[in-house]
């Protein structure tokens, strides 16, 4: 019955509340994991919003990169929330929501990939072109010309569908620690491997990638120049070693101190 | 160390993926590398360049009632949980 009120006076606040944002300020558990999966594992409604409202955006964006049609990405990550809803009482304590979110994602989306293969072999008619990018954040950099933006723009959609062609089981690897930010333990944790296998993993997903977008990086109006003014995502590989893009001018590199120490593990296995 | 293994290990070079633990040598071994050999650092400078386009990627935009289709999907499974209850239960009448 407590529970009950408790949701019932959140949802009187979050209907006050003026759009998702709002609700989601209104709602207590943005500091204390363990009790919002107290309140999901017990069924509460406010808390599967809450939920909803924090990690559809991330889910959705995790899925986009797995996937080649957005349609299909606002299907599975719907399903990945099902699925969390339903497997909530098996969710391990100590685990992290986002991380436990995040595996049931990677899980659909290969899923999907694998129905997708089957019925396409059934199927001729099912369109596979991955030309359909997904929306994406557009702001405008006003420092920026209509060729900076038009080229930066070129340059996304060449990486996002160099990415689409790494085989899965790299790719998920490099989305995760490149585009998320993931630590190596935190990949492991989501792809239920362990840091060697990860790092294994993401050396060869990283070198496919050079690879596939090798034109582009010999294009100097493709790569050096394409370092756009409004970055979006923190790469991992943004560290100072990054950063530092006079270095590129330079024909002798100073190596002192370039690899990036932190979110890295103890590499146990091969790469 | 030779060119083809530095050039494999590279991309974890640059995070420090081969930095720690039991390839704390082999990081100082491609630096040491890397401080003679012009190709190698060209190799790492394209990392580098890629490393700047997946930075420059935006993050993906869900459709805008995306929350609002999952909360409906949520009342429809707690609706089907219910219904199935009540099918499941005996029936006294």
């Amino acid at each position: 019955l407590a529970r009950v009120l408790r949701d019932n006076a959140w949802r009187m606040q979050a209907r006050e509340a003026v759009n998702v944002s709002d609700v989601a300020r209104v709602l207590p558990w943005s500091q204390d994991e363990a009790e919002l999966v107290t309140e999901l594992q017990g069924g509460s409604g406010a808390a599967f919003d809450w939920l909803v409202t924090h990690y559809s955006g991330p889910v959705y964006g995790l899925v986009a990169g797995m996937v080649s049609e957005s349609c299909d990405a606002a299907d599975i990550t719907q399903d990945v929330f099902l699925k969390a809803f339903r497997g909530i009482r098996g969710f391990r304590r100590g685990s992290s929501l986002k991380t436990w979110l995040y595996r049931i994602a990677i899980r659909e989306a290969l899923n999907h990939r694998r129905w997708l293969w089957r019925h396409h072999r059934e199927q001729d008619s099912i369109d596979l072109d991955a030309g359909n990018g997904h929306a994406s954040v557009e702001i405008e950099d006003e420092s920026s010309t209509p060729f900076d933006q038009a080229a930066s723009h070129e340059v996304q959609q060449a990486v996002q569908q160099a990415l689409l062609k790494v085989p899965e089981v790299f790719r998920s690897a490099v989305i995760l620690r490149d585009l998320e930010g993931m630590s190596y333990e935190e990949v492991a944790e989501v792809l239920t491997v362990t840091v060697g296998t990860v790092k294994s993993r993401i050396l060869r997903g990283r070198r496919m990638l050079r690879e596939i977008l090798d034109p582009l990086l010999r294009n100097p109006h493709g790569a050096h120049a394409q370092a756009p003014a409004t970055h979006k995502r923190e790469s991992v590989l943004h560290s100072p070693l990054f950063s530092a893009t006079e270095e590129h001018k330079t024909s002798r590199i100073d190596t002192t101190g370039w690899a990036h120490p932190g979110k890295t593990g103890d590499a146990e296995g091969g790469v | 160390m030779e060119c083809e293994k530095v050039k494999r290990l590279l991309p974890g070079y640059l995070d420090g993926a081969v930095m720690t633990g039991r390839w704390s040598d082999t990081h100082v071994s491609i630096g040491q590398h890397l401080e003679r050999c012009d190709d190698c650092r060209d190799e790492l400078r394209a990392y580098q360049a890629m490393s700047t386009m997946m930075s420059s990627l935006q993050h993906p935009v869900p459709p805008a009632d995306m929350a609002l289709r999952i909360r409906d999907a949520f009342q429809i499974a707690i609706g089907c949980t219910m219904c199935a209850a009540r099918k499941l239960a005996p029936s006294w009448s």
